[in-house]
């Protein structure tokens, strides 16, 4: 956790007939990452895409089957151990089976359809009969009525009379096409159709889709055979169906009771052929989700075996891969267990070869840890080897970001959130969800659990609980008046002389602050000075941190050049003003006898700061001093001379060393080894590496082939940077006193509104009222205080890790590790 | 029995609330009942020009913390009765959701 | 100098034996460095920050104001030597 993992660089050597298997169990590991060996090589000439390509149909007809399942509703339970990856002879049968199934449920659908076309059609026939039978005696009636109307008066009536019974066309039509429809003929006929229709209650099954449609059946009348065709091409027009339907009453009723009997029928197919769909379909649902895990995997191992290069005598596979030198064992035993199932005889092998490129950042990270390390890895990813600052993270995080949220009560809320979340891991973990606040909030559980912890520890020395104060350990204020001068007054400032008892309260901040009216001006300067002396200690501390990693690196010369200058210039300046802090809280009390050292003359830690910048001075009070100690003046006026003189030593120590170090070495010329050529037999390995130097600058040398000038300006900007970011960082942590202010004000405020109108109350309708008040205080404090104030205070204790923290040490300019595993190409692809 | 008028979410929120508010408000109530300061601030007193004697202000404050304790428990005893409502409105829902 | 022997030493021993008894007795095993640091930082950081609340305390400059009301109260409650003597 400190560093990350050593890694190797291997060489693999694989039989052809044993890679398959090798690789699979190297998934199955997870401990490797395989670097691409031929990348001019275009995606569809390598060596396995016929291979990708079964896979990819197969993972097609899988996606269909699934579609299937998923339209029937059928479900398909979750495999619990997830299977290998299948052997090639296995492939061939789940490929077979995969197309068996595939047909069958194509075939089962495409009758299904047939058949359901027909049912459709039935049915509407039958509704078409059923009722146009009302029309037909409606219209007879009409027929009769107008007949008798018209006999004597028109002559028209007489005409329709001769001509007998009009001609008419019966369908069904879609609901919203009606009106069109119906103007539609209006138009072609001048009027000359009469249309009645009636709307079908229940909606119809589309074939295809299954879909619910809704449609009319209607009934045109018309006179003549052209009409009829011009009806019949705007039927078609309009995609109505037309059903015959027999103009006699008694034909009509036959015909109804001929369909009756056929729909019957047909529904007794479609049953049987639903089930049997269904049968088909659960039985498929039982394997699918194994055989989507088997061909997933399958496609990740030619992927994999694509990155591979061929020897030239196409005997054997060699792959390139990172190994953490702890895995070696592993993978060793993977690939032997792979070649042993493959049944081959000659065994693959590993070879560690030496290289200069940088080795990608692996960090081994448990459940607890991991979301610190994402904290980190968020900014950027550490450099090979360098020291993790994640793992001080697990404790600076939630500290800072306690001292912004210091609460007890709030801190005990996100403390239980974080326990439920960590004890209820393995339930929720299974349940997958996509909701991506709720997946940002699990994986954070432990920090959001050490977080609330702090919280609550910092609300104790804050004696803050949703803004209250508790007293248990007793005040260490009395009331010092009697009971006469308490009544004449409104307000008194208690004065430390006569009302403190000389010990300050057991722990954190006296009950007493919470009721007095000066409480501000009490916790901030309290607040003010926590967060500077917090912030230069977690400076200094991450200036120390440089050590190491100059250590680790062999940059010895670092250390006197740049850490021992930063470092000196840092205490020298910043913790030299916490130590005056300290000094004041210390030295100046009411009760002094001294007369310099009473409350009048106590001096300003941040003035006296200032002026010893500036080598200025302030005329002090009569009566006081200006300095806390004797010789204070000559002491600071040394600290910041030798602050300064550090300056310089950062900017041009380093690169005058790094000139006569180069010049040094001028004559040694280095031997560098690259990283292997892909395509050389193994035995001549040695001889072609060392004939073919690397031309790549590796990072770990850095700077030493670098013209002198840029390492000058590289300094140079280093150095600023750090000087001034001294100044700006110390009064960037003042965010901490501002926000835990913020917090405290807030939550008194709340409280003060909402939760008090409930409380104000003398008789027992208060309690009515204090439980509304409670509920909306309850959501406030949950919404506002929690959420809100959380996410703000989480951010900026991000802030003050990644900026002000990671910037003394960290360089995080490493790439992460990504083993080829099984386990995360699955979890990736279920995310898609 | 079946008259299941919240969703799973709002009888969840009701769970958590009134167990919230139960604990707090009796933790609130006893805090009232031994008379702590930092309540003080919250006691129904009538501004009325002043009180007369320290002794009757003191009355006053006692009387306020006894009634504001009576008042945090009968608003907690509420807190019971929404527990108990939502409770069995999660078991309903529940139950109804395992049965489906 | 208005500090208390009592309380330092609780606070200084209890997070002492938190930051260095107790990471000499973490379990063994490969998160044993992890747990070690997590312990030692959070005794550091803890008992600074209440070092730091307690210091601040220590010698009083400004005392806080309060109204009368308050005062009265408080003086029923916690006690006050001329409250009692008057009563």
């Amino acid at each position: 956790m400190f560093r990350s993992e050593e890694m190797a660089l291997c060489q693999l050597f694989i039989q052809p007939e044993a890679a398959y298997t090798s690789v699979s169990e190297l998934g199955e590991a997870g401990t490797v990452q395989f670097r691409d060996l031929n990348p001019d090589v275009n995606a569809f000439q390598r060596k396995f895409v016929n291979e990708v390509r079964r896979c990819d149909e197969m993972e097609r007809k899988l996606r269909y089957i699934e579609a299937e399942v998923h339209k029937d509703g059928v479900h398909v339970p979750q495999v619990k151990e997830p299977p290998r990856a299948p052997n090639p002879r296995e492939i061939i049968d789940l490929e077979a089976h995969l197309e068996k199934t595939e047909n069958e449920i194509l075939e089962l659908s495409h009758n299904a359809v047939n058949l359901k076309q027909n049912y459709l059609e039935l049915t509407e026939l039958k509704h078409v009969l059923e009722k146009t039978e009302a029309f037909f005696i409606a219209q007879e009636e009409i027929g009769i009525d107008s007949l008798t109307k018209t006999l004597g008066t028109e002559e028209g009536g007489q005409q329709a009379a001769t001509r007998g019974r009009l001609g008419f066309v019966a369908g069904v039509l879609q609901r919203e096409r009606v009106p069109a429809f119906e103007r539609m003929l209006w138009r072609i006929s001048r009027g000359n159709v009469f249309l009645r229709r009636a709307e079908l209650d229940k909606p119809l099954e589309d074939p295809t889709s299954g879909n619910e449609i809704y449609k009319t059946v209607f009934v045109a009348f018309f006179q003549g055979e052209q009409l009829k065709s011009r009806i019949k091409k705007v039927c078609t027009g309009f995609h109505a169906s037309l059903y015959p339907c027999p103009p006699s009453n008694t034909e009509r009723q036959d015909m109804v009771k001929g369909v009756r009997t056929r729909l019957e029928d047909l529904n007794m197919v479609l049953n049987q052929t639903r089930d049997h769909r269904q049968r088909v379909l659960a039985s498929v649902a039982k394997e699918l989700a194994s055989w989507s895990i088997m061909v997933r995997k399958m496609k990740a191992i030619y992927h994999t075996l694509n990155l591979f290069n061929m020897d030239v005598t196409k005997k054997c596979l060699i792959g390139e891969c990172w190994v953490p030198t702890a895995d070696l064992p592993n993978v060793q035993k993977a690939l032997a267990d792979g070649s042993n199932a493959s049944g081959s005889s000659i065994p693959s092998f590993l070879n560690c070869i030496e290289t200069d490129e940088e080795p990608p950042t692996f960090n081994r990270t448990n459940r607890f840890t991991r979301g610190f390390q994402n904290l980190i890895d968020s900014y950027g990813v550490a450099s090979y080897r360098e020291c993790n600052p994640a793992l001080y993270t697990i404790i600076t995080f939630p500290f800072l970001f306690a001292v912004m949220f210091g609460d007890l009560g709030h801190g005990l809320i996100m403390a239980l959130f974080g326990a439920w979340m960590v004890i209820k891991e393995v339930s929720l973990a299974a349940k997958k969800t996509n909701n991506e606040i709720w997946n940002i909030f699990f994986a954070g559980r432990y920090i959001i659990l050490l977080m609330g912890c702090f919280s609550m520890y910092t609300g104790l020395i804050y004696n803050d609980i949703f803004s209250k104060s508790m007293n248990i350990f007793g005040s260490s204020w009395y009331v010092p008046y009697d009971n006469d001068t308490l009544e004449k007054n409104t307000a008194f400032t208690l004065d430390p002389k006569d009302s403190y008892i000389d010990k300050p309260y057991f722990i954190g901040i006296d009950p007493i602050w919470q009721t007095a009216d000066n409480k501000i001006i009490f916790l901030n300067s309290y607040k003010m000075k926590l967060s500077i002396i917090f912030g230069v200690v977690h400076m200094i501390f991450g200036v120390c941190m440089s050590v190491v990693n100059y250590n680790f690196f062999k940059r010895r010369y670092s250390i006197f050049l740049e850490f021992i200058p930063q470092v000196v210039f840092l205490c020298l300046l910043f913790l030299y003003m916490v130590f005056m802090m300290f000094y004041k809280w210390v030295a100046y009390s009411t009760m002094s006898e001294d007369q310099a050292y009473t409350q009048g003359c106590a001096p300003s830690v941040l003035i006296l700061f200032i002026n010893m910048m500036l080598f200025s001075s302030n005329e002090p009070e009569p009566g006081c001093k200006e300095f806390m100690f004797e010789n204070q003046g000559s002491i600071q006026r040394v600290f910041v001379l030798v602050a300064l003189c550090c300056i310089p030593i950062m900017l041009f120590g380093k690169p005058l060393y790094m000139l006569s170090a180069s010049k040094k070495k001028h004559s040694k010329t280095e031997s560098s080894n690259g990283s292997v050529n892909p395509g050389i037999e193994m035995q001549e390995q040695t001889d072609i590496i060392n004939s073919q130097p690397q031309p790549k600058a590796s990072a770990s040398h850095d700077h030493e082939d670098e013209p002198f000038s840029e390492i000058m300006i590289h300094q140079a900007i280093h150095t600023i940077e750090y000087v001034l970011s001294t100044i700006s960082h110390t009064a960037s942590y003042l965010r901490l006193w501002a926000l835990s202010l913020a917090h405290a004000e807030l939550s008194e405020v709340l409280w003060n509104m909402v939760l008090t109108f409930g409380l104000k109350d003398a008789n027992y309708i208060g309690a009515i009222k204090l439980y509304v008040a409670f509920c909306f205080w309850a959501l406030f404090t949950l919404a506002i205080l929690v959420m809100m104030e959380g996410l703000s205070a989480f951010l900026h204790t991000l802030r003050l890790h990644w900026v002000e923290f990671m910037s003394k040490f960290y360089a995080g300019l490493g790439y992460i590790f990504q083993p080829f595993c099984f386990k995360t190409i699955l979890e990736q692809e279920d995310e898609e | 029995m079946a008259c299941k008028f919240c969703g799973p979410k709002l009888s969840l929120c009701g769970l958590i609330l009134s167990v919230w508010g139960i604990i707090q408000l009796t933790l609130m109530g006893v805090f009232y009942y031994i008379e702590a300061v930092a309540l003080l601030e919250d006691l129904p007193l009538e501004e009325e020009g002043g009180h007369h004697t320290i002794e009757g202000f003191i009355h006053k404050v006692e009387v306020g913390y006894s009634q504001n304790a009576y008042n945090c428990w009968i608003a907690a005893l509420l807190y019971v009765i929404t527990l108990v409502i939502s409770g069995h409105q999660f078991w309903m829902n529940n139950r109804s959701s395992v049965s489906m | 100098m208005g500090a208390s022997f009592v309380p330092i030493t609780i606070f200084t021993v209890l997070w002492g034996v938190v930051g260095i008894v107790c990471p000499i007795f973490a379990p063994k095993g490969p998160n044993r460095g992890i747990i070690q640091v997590v312990l030692m930082l959070t005794a550091a950081t803890c008992w600074l920050f209440w070092l730091c609340a307690y210091m601040a305390q220590m010698n009083p400059l400004i005392g806080p104001r309060l109204d009368n009301e308050t005062l009265i109260w408080i003086a029923h409650t916690w006690g006050n030597p001329y409250y009692n003597g008057t009563k």
